[in-house]
């Protein structure tokens, strides 16, 4: 269809060339553009737009100077390849060449603006006048029409050398040129202005990209849950990803819808834009505005230093899957390092899961009525800053948050039937390092944590040690090693206090991606505390993956967060579909 | 390889599972740091000259882009297919540095591989992971692994650099009914999974148009044939085709290299966390 159309745009623009013999074409002129040449080409035609080039240059050699599909001559009369002319040009290679004679002619022109004079070019430019890769185009175009038996009315207005000097593209008529080309003298030649070197992105649905991910998974649990929950639960998601870039790269739309439904817990039912912001990037800063994702860290356990998002618990135990930020960030960056500021405008609260939800908290949430320290509740802006800076094999961060605290406590309500989730205000400090030696990767995560309720450190430090082609096969290894800690000790609402997570992961390096990542975080104050995690996947196809996620709590400590979660080892299939 | 069409890059990432894989990509590094001068054979020098004219002719060509389709053949002759973007940018001195953007196969896609090549030290390398948003760095040290689950290592992607290899020049030949050189290439990097490579390079143009790769048991274990050159800026030639045939395996790998253009005016702030963070 849009092929069609364009046809019936070609077939208006090609208004100045005479009517002509079906077999020939021209005297040419330069009123088209090769923009819609390539857009025709993307079309459902048997026949590229490129092959279409190269045969009419194929068949008329004198026409072209150089044999440079660019540089057609003024007036020339071409006569028209046949389908089966056309069919025979390589398409790949007939893409190549008009890529190729675009360069060259870019070289050619660059040439001669270094050594003609104004006066001259501007007498060079009337006189080689014009003929452009916009003729080029329209002779393609009607090739490729010819090529297919669509019958072509072809009306002839008579141009003026005045008109058709004014045609010419503003890349040679605004340059100062030499009056004649170095090819073999050709009295009148013409130049085209090398569109065609990308992909046509004139039309902005062009440069739209759209992306989207179909998930579905099936956790099923080892025992019922502490209230009696089902073992099993299935859940669906869609996540679509529109991203648009203007034409000069310099700035960019994505919008990112995320919707999941779970047959359960309503709480884990969510629509939630994971990205919705506008980007603009200039030399040495970048600006966002709306709403995003933003990672801050290096270790793989635990993820202490990262604050700006918060946290979609329900959607991954291991509290990687994040909810929308909205902010405004403002990065700059040069030889000094990287400096990120933000302004967080709103609060996003943490997703809980419902009493009929596994991994719950004992008594229920009422999450509907979170009570916040800011009277401003939701609409506090939060700040936050970062610096970064790379020396050499060394990288540090240094970070301050300031506002809204991204994990809840809980405040027993209803002479204690029920619990609600406080935000409290805070400040926090936050040091990463990294530090490459060989094959080893050493890394440290620091936090200082201040709220009217408590100030406390935590940190993580280790390493990943890979191995590669383990074996003399094509598998690598790699280890982890880190140690987890808070300086609250057993008082502190998290698990990783004193503990000590070792994992390993495996990429087969097979044509189907596979991978596992397998790890257990042991208490080393409480023996009997301890839990594990398995992450597998692999590919089934170009557009499908399957995953295998596995959870294990154990601990017979009433004081362990985990205590609760001691019915609740799972095993979680899931199929991704991507197109 | 004269290619600095592809660069470097690391597939099954899917979370942040690649980095494992440090293999190292673009690299040059030289594990003693030692022989930052190239190394001279016993061949009169000739072997050196030959790599000197052949990097020579392939100097200031400033950036790159180019798109990629690997085709990947096992024994049984089943294929699949990848599609990846490359960014590119010579630096003077120095390795090069690249970009490379994945499409295919989709669960990878918008994943991306940042890689500065160093000549001396270990290359600096990132991966971004679009599902987490997450840049990981990644330790480069060694290069041997396999680029994509294909017959490429990483080290066979990477620019070529004088400093990497110590070069004899072998015979004189004919390939093809051209002329051709055969240069012995033996890699400084200990890290290498190559004893030794054999290249065919053109007497007209200095390109390579075939390579052998020995094992570190020195046995033939790769071909590469480089061909469909195209000339870009009336200079630099570039293999749109790369087979690359593993003989111990009976698996191949075709890059199908198009769309290539020069001089798009990147610079170094095309190429670092910030532009990595927002590629697509």
């Amino acid at each position: 269809m849009q092929l069609n159309i364009c046809w019936v745009l070609c077939a208006a623009a090609l208004a100045a060339v005479t009517p002509s013999h079906a077999a020939t074409i021209g005297p040419v002129t330069g009123n088209e553009t090769l923009w819609s040449l390539a857009r025709a080409a993307r079309g459902d035609a048997p026949y590229s737009m490129y092959q279409a080039i190269v045969a009419l240059q194929q068949k008329n050699p004198t026409a072209f100077i150089g044999n440079n599909v660019h540089h057609v001559k003024l007036g020339a009369v071409l006569e028209l390849p046949t389908a089966a002319e056309i069919a025979a040009v390589d398409a790949l290679s007939a893409e190549q060449k008009v890529e190729a004679d675009a360069v060259a002619w870019r070289q050619w022109v660059a040439t001669r603006q270094t050594s003609g004079g104004t006066a001259q070019g501007a007498v060079a430019v009337r006189k080689t006048g014009g003929l452009s890769s916009q003729a080029t185009a329209a002779l393609a175009r009607q090739v490729q029409q010819q090529s297919k038996a669509v019958p072509v009315l072809l009306a002839a207005p008579a141009e003026t050398p005045a008109a058709v000097a004014e045609a010419a593209p503003v890349s040679a008529a605004s340059a100062p040129l030499a009056p004649l080309p170095p090819e073999p003298s050709a009295p009148d030649i013409a130049e085209a202005p090398a569109v065609l070197t990308r992909e046509p992105r004139s039309d902005w649905t062009e440069r739209l990209q759209t992306d989207t991910t179909l998930g579905l998974d099936w956790r099923w649990f080892a025992k019922r849950g502490l209230q009696g929950q089902s073992r099993s639960a299935l859940s669906g998601s869609a996540l679509v990803e529109w991203y648009w870039q203007s034409e000069d790269e310099r700035s960019s739309w994505t919008v990112s819808p995320y919707l999941r439904w779970d047959q359960r817990d309503s709480e884990r039912n969510l629509v939630d834009l994971r990205q919705a912001y506008w980007l603009s990037v200039g030399d040495g800063w970048e600006f966002k505005a709306g709403v995003d994702k933003i990672f801050w860290g290096v270790t793989e356990s635990i993820h202490l230093v990262d604050i700006i998002n918060q946290t979609d618990w329900v959607d991954a135990v291991d509290g990687e899957s994040k909810l929308g930020q909205p902010l405004l960030q403002l990065n700059l960056s040069g030889d000094w390092g990287n400096l990120q500021s933000f302004v967080l405008p709103y609060f996003r609260e943490r997703t809980l899961s419902g009493e009929q939800g596994r991994l719950r908290l004992p008594l229920p949430v009422l999450v509907d009525d979170a009570v916040y320290q800011s009277s401003r509740e939701q609409q506090h802006v939060d700040l936050a800053l970062r610096y970064s800076q790379q020396i050499d094999q060394i990288d540090l961060a240094l970070s301050y948050f300031t506002g809204t605290n991204r994990d809840p406590r809980f405040m027993p309500v209803g002479q204690g039937s029920a619990v609600v989730p406080y935000y409290e205000q805070m400040q926090q400090w936050g040091l990463e390092g990294q530090w490459i030696v060989d094959s080893w990767i050493w890394k440290l995560e620091a936090i200082r944590r201040s709220s009217d309720i408590d100030n406390f450190t935590a940190a993580v430090a280790g390493f990943e040690y890979t191995n590669v082609g383990v074996f003399d096969s094509a598998v690598d290894l790699g280890w982890l090693l880190e140690y987890q800690y808070d300086n609250r000790g057993q008082f502190a609402p998290v698990p990783g206090q004193r503990d000590l997570f070792a994992g390993v992961r495996v990429a087969l390096n097979d044509e189907a991606g596979s991978e596992l990542l397998f790890g257990i975080a042991q208490d080393l104050q409480n023996g009997g505390t301890r839990s594990g995690m398995l992450e597998a996947s692999m590919r089934f196809s170009n557009n499908l993956r399957l995953r295998l996620d596995a959870w294990f709590f154990q601990t017979m400590s009433l004081q362990q967060p985990t205590w609760w979660f001691r019915q609740d080892d799972y095993i979680q299939l899931g199929f991704d579909y991507y197109f | 390889m004269n290619t600095h069409l592809l660069i470097c890059h690391r597939p099954q990432v899917r979370n942040s599972w690649i980095k494992l894989l440090s293999g190292l990509l673009c690299a040059s590094w030289l594990t003693t740091g030692l022989f930052s001068m190239p190394v001279l054979a016993d061949d009169g020098g000739k072997g050196l000259q030959i790599a000197t004219e052949r990097k020579k002719r392939d100097e200031g060509w400033k950036d790159s882009e180019s798109k990629t389709t690997m085709v990947l053949r096992n024994a049984q002759g089943e294929e699949s297919t990848r599609e990846i973007r490359s960014i590119s940018l010579e630096v003077a001195n120095d390795g090069d540095k690249g970009l490379t953007i994945f499409d295919e196969p989709k669960d990878v896609r918008g994943t991306a591989f940042l890689n500065h090549s160093h000549t001396g030290k270990p290359d600096d390398q990132w991966l971004y992971l679009p599902s987490v948003k997450r840049v990981k760095r990644i330790a480069s040290r060694n290069k041997s692994g396999p680029f994509m689950a294909s017959e490429f290592a990483y080290e066979d992607l990477s620019s070529f650099e004088l400093e990497k290899f110590k070069f004899t020049w072998l015979r004189d030949e004919q390939l093809n009914g051209e002329a051709v050189f055969v240069v012995e290439q033996v890699p400084l990097d200990e890290f290498s999974g190559y004893s030794k490579s054999v290249v065919w390079i053109d007497q007209a143009e200095y390109r390579a148009r075939k390579i052998e790769f020995y094992d570190r048991k020195n046995a033939l274990l790769k071909t590469l044939v480089m061909s469909d050159y195209k000339q870009y800026l009336n200079k630099y030639w570039r293999p749109l085709k790369l087979q690359m045939t593993n003989h111990q395996t009976g698996k191949s790998t075709d890059l199908l290299v198009r769309d290539i253009e020069f001089g798009k005016g990147r610079t170094d702030a095309d190429f670092d966390t910030n532009a990595l963070q927002r590629s697509r």
